[in-house]
């Protein structure tokens, strides 16, 4: 499937933030990542897409981690791989569980933030306010080995931003935390990737309503093909090609879908009986809802109620990995 | 702030190295390994109550021949140097380290020394504990001179073989197989042949400057030993060479 495109590179410089032209990853037989071309900038991006989607490869190539087969990538204009100046200027916080056991997690955050070259009392002066901003200054001084998912999640998260950097990428940062932790986490990213702290701040998840309390601005991969990427409005946009679903609640649904189905911006029509509305398929939503008043008006239909079933990023998901559109 | 993006590879250095002693020394093997290095101390302990027609000289270098050369430096290094980078890249913590502004051979560097340093720690106290109980109970005073000759032969049999050993965990997945077939087949078969082979071994070269730097014992009456002086350089170079070798591999290196 090609791409959806809403994305920034065509008004902003690829300089400001990181560019993947046309990147693929194989391993062996498998493909991770198959030609994606994205631009992350300033602000919060969502990178979504189920599990094994490609996500982590994708994280891991812009982290340096591992190189493209196919394609480049460049961060301001830097290539990423084996780059110290780039690494000065990013965060990470990685989607598996471990760390280094035996440290505390003060002593985790400080050796990590020491790393970008500061002193003793500096890299101790931002490793606690790190663990402060998550919210774990009394689980510091324990060792790692004895911390709940949640707690290593949000230690994990203090150590990418401890050292303040200037794009920050996020692997999972919910997974395992408690429904308190999801929203100061959210809050957390949300204050991070606020534009005018002009951070980048790239964040994975497989659950998309968890994206959509952070940002608008997402990229969509599955089975390690780009399927859009961009403000998540403007994808919608660009989606009119799609079909769109909704449902209609008359008491005279049967008739109403005669007319429906006649209807050339009418893909499909289905009455479901249990719930008692109709499931219609459009293509072209301005013509369709300009015409539908006409049509009801004009044969005298009443509907108790209409609703989009795709307002959501689940269903514009599922549109794009061809799981159809509805709730 | 102060400090800030300095890119000091020597702060980062010793930050590298102070962490990573303290990750090998609180580890549960240290402790099995710090048993078995108490196996020679217990040996001299019953040699000093039983046997006292053997020179201690004669007995120490069996004793550091025999156990410490053979076995136990070999067994430290191997289970210590192997897992330094394999293990962090198995449980993927590499990855923190890898997207740090810290050079890939600074990260080998402050690795590798601070698991020397954990070796050294181990290793060291045992061979002098062990040569204090033999020559502690009526051993010439001037043998104590040769105890600087043992700890320096340690010290180099730890290098060497640590350089090695690291090399293996950066480079394969389960270099464990392979680290102990070199340990105990290559170094200990091979250089005991009286041939020229033998002079291909790490082994060899640690012999060779024992024999340099004692004058009575075990090491005296080798017979297939070079020069003092060349097996010193020739054990620098094959540490400098691994060395080499293991950065070149880790800047190619992909994490899972």
């Amino acid at each position: 499937m090609k791409a959806v495109s809403a994305g920034p590179a065509d008004r902003e410089k690829l300089e400001d933030g990181i560019f993947l032209n046309n990147v693929s990853k194989w391993y062996g037989q498998v493909m991770g990542l198959i030609d994606v071309t994205a631009f992350i900038g300033k602000g919060v991006t969502g990178l979504l897409g189920p599990n094994g989607a490609g996500k982590s490869t994708l994280i891991k190539l812009v982290t340096g981690q591992i190189r493209p087969n196919k394609g480049n990538i460049t961060a301001f204009g830097m290539p990423v791989w084996n780059n110290s100046r780039y690494y000065r200027m990013v965060g990470y916080c990685p989607e598996f569980e471990n760390m280094y056991e035996w440290l505390t997690g003060f002593d985790f955050v400080n050796y990590l933030v020491r790393l970008h070259g500061y002193g003793k009392k500096d890299g101790e002066k931002l490793a606690w306010q790190a663990i402060d901003t998550v919210g774990m200054t009394k689980e510091a001084g324990r060792k790692i080995a004895t911390y709940s998912k949640g707690m290593r999640q949000r230690i994990k998260l203090a150590q990418a931003i401890a050292h303040k950097p200037k794009i920050l990428f996020l692997d999972e940062p919910l997974a395992g935390t408690d429904p308190i932790g999801r929203v100061e986490i959210i809050n957390l990213i949300r204050q991070l990737g606020d534009e005018k702290s002009g951070i980048s701040v790239l964040v994975s998840s497989h659950i998309l309503h968890e994206i959509e309390r952070m940002t608008k601005r997402v990229l969509m991969v599955h089975k390690g093909r780009l399927l859009a990427w961009g403000d998540m409005n403007e994808i919608r946009d660009k989606l009119d090609r799609f079909p769109h679903s909704l449902s209609i609640s008359s008491a005279e649904d049967r008739r109403l879908a005669k007319y429906l189905i006649n209807m050339p911006e009418v893909s499909s029509v289905m009455v479901d009986e249990k719930e008692s509305v109709l499931r219609v398929k459009i293509l072209k939503p301005d013509n369709f809802y300009s015409k539908l008043p006409k049509i009801l008006a004009k044969e005298k239909i009443s509907i108790d109620q209409l609703g989009s079933l795709d307002e959501d990023l689940e269903s514009i998901f599922a549109y794009l990995t061809g799981g159809g559109g509805g709730k | 702030m102060s400090g800030e993006n300095s890119g000091n590879s020597m702060s980062t250095l010793l930050v590298i190295v102070s962490t990573t002693f303290r990750q090998l020394l609180f580890r549960k093997q240290i402790f099995l390994l710090i048993f078995f290095m108490l196996l020679p101390v217990v040996v001299a302990l019953v040699w000093i109550g039983n046997v006292k027609d053997t020179e201690p000289m004669v007995f120490f270098s069996e004793i550091y021949n025999n156990l410490y050369l053979h076995i136990l430096l070999l067994l430290v290094s191997l289970i210590l140097s192997v897992n330094i980078f394999n293990a962090e890249f198995k449980d993927r913590t590499m990855a923190y380290l890898f997207t740090r502004p810290v050079p890939r051979w600074n990260i080998y560097v402050g690795k590798f020394i601070g698991v020397l340093l954990v070796q050294f720690v181990v290793v060291l106290p045992s061979v002098l504990i062990t040569f204090w109980i033999i020559f502690a109970k009526g051993g010439p005073a001037g043998y104590w001179d040769d105890l600087g000759g043992f700890l320096i032969v340690s010290m180099m049999a730890i290098l060497v073989y640590s350089s090695f050993f690291v090399m293996l965990g950066i480079k394969l997945k389960y270099p464990l197989l392979i680290g102990l077939f070199v340990a105990f087949i290559w170094e200990i078969v091979i250089s005991a042949r009286s041939t020229t082979i033998a002079k291909l071994t790490a082994m060899n070269h640690l012999q060779s400057i024992a024999h340099g730097m004692t004058d009575e014992g075990y090491f005296a009456h080798l017979l297939n030993y070079g020069d003092t002086g060349t097996a010193f350089i020739v054990l620098f170079c094959i540490t400098g060479a691994m060395a080499g070798i293991s950065i070149y591999f880790l800047y190619g290196k992909e994490l899972e």
